[in-house]
């Protein structure tokens, strides 16, 4: 899967508008990134990628590209 | 914490889980031992509340999510004979830690009972004298959501939670159906209608 692909897949996720995610925006900044975005990221990286995601890597993102990196 | 409004023969009581946020309701009347639940969040609260005397005949599941069934085994241990009643969607739910999310918590829950009871769109039971549940299928936040009306109280889950957007982005979430929901459940309140959402307070409409 492809860093867009995977993108893509995490907008879907936190129902954000398409297209607004890039490597670079920082989490911090996308409000659909709360607490039930992030749950809902834990269940992604399980499903799609068979790799659980912890409460301290989730607080360990800074970055969309991080979030991309743990997905691999 | 728990609130008590009467109506009727009826006794509704709202405990809520403090960590989780979530309520559960226990329903029961003046004469009779038996006590109906609304979800199951709070065991600890709800034996605290009812007496030595009383049994729990059956708990109403309005979704599979873990705030919402987080005491489901320690309540059928302590009431075996209690009817657990949810659509198949949150049945199936039960005995999946990975769905209803309890598994991402650490806190994984895998409902341990037998043979609990599928309920559908428009089904009726009596709870006793004067109280009938009704099932209405209210979709979106999770597609097997079920809100629930007695008498004049119609309990909604997560589908309703006044003046707060329902969530829809966890998996099994419809936004469109949670729009058609919605609607749904405006067209059954009514002047003194309350509503007890799985979230909040009670809010009883003028």
């Amino acid at each position: 899967m492809t860093n867009q692909e995977k993108i893509t897949l995490i907008e879907e996720t936190l129902e954000n508008d398409g297209g607004t995610l890039t490597e670079n925006t920082q989490l911090s900044d996308v409000s659909e990134y709360d607490s039930m975005g992030k749950l809902t990221l834990i269940v992604l990286c399980d499903d799609e990628f068979n790799k659980k995601l912890t409460g301290e890597q989730i607080r360990n993102f800074v970055t969309v590209k991080d979030v991309l990196d743990f997905m691999g | 914490m728990s609130l008590i409004l009467w109506a009727k023969k009826m006794l509704v009581q709202q405990i809520v889980h403090l960590a989780f946020t979530s309520n559960t309701y226990l329903i029961s009347n003046k004469t009779d031992g038996d006590v109906f639940l609304v979800d199951i969040g709070n065991f600890k609260g709800v034996m605290e509340l009812i007496s030595d005397i009383q049994t729990v005949k059956g708990v109403f599941i309005t979704h599979y999510h873990y705030d919402h069934i987080f005491g489901i085994n320690d309540l059928i241990k302590r009431f075996p004979n209690c009817g657990v009643y949810a659509s198949s969607h949150t049945i199936e739910g039960l005995y999946s830690d990975k769905m209803n999310l309890s598994f991402y918590h650490e806190c994984p829950i895998v409902f341990q009972g037998k043979n609990p009871v599928t309920i559908k769109e428009n089904d009726k039971i009596n709870l006793f004298e004067g109280a009938c549940l009704e099932v209405i299928e209210t979709p979106g936040h999770n597609s097997g959501c079920l809100t629930f009306k007695v008498n004049n109280y119609l309990f909604t889950g997560d589908s309703f939670i006044p003046n707060i957007e329902v969530i829809t982005k966890l998996k099994g979430g419809d936004k469109v159906a949670n729009k058609l929901s919605l609607q749904k459940i405006r067209n059954k309140i009514v002047s003194g209608t309350c509503v007890c959402p799985g979230h909040g307070i009670l809010l009883e409409f003028p």
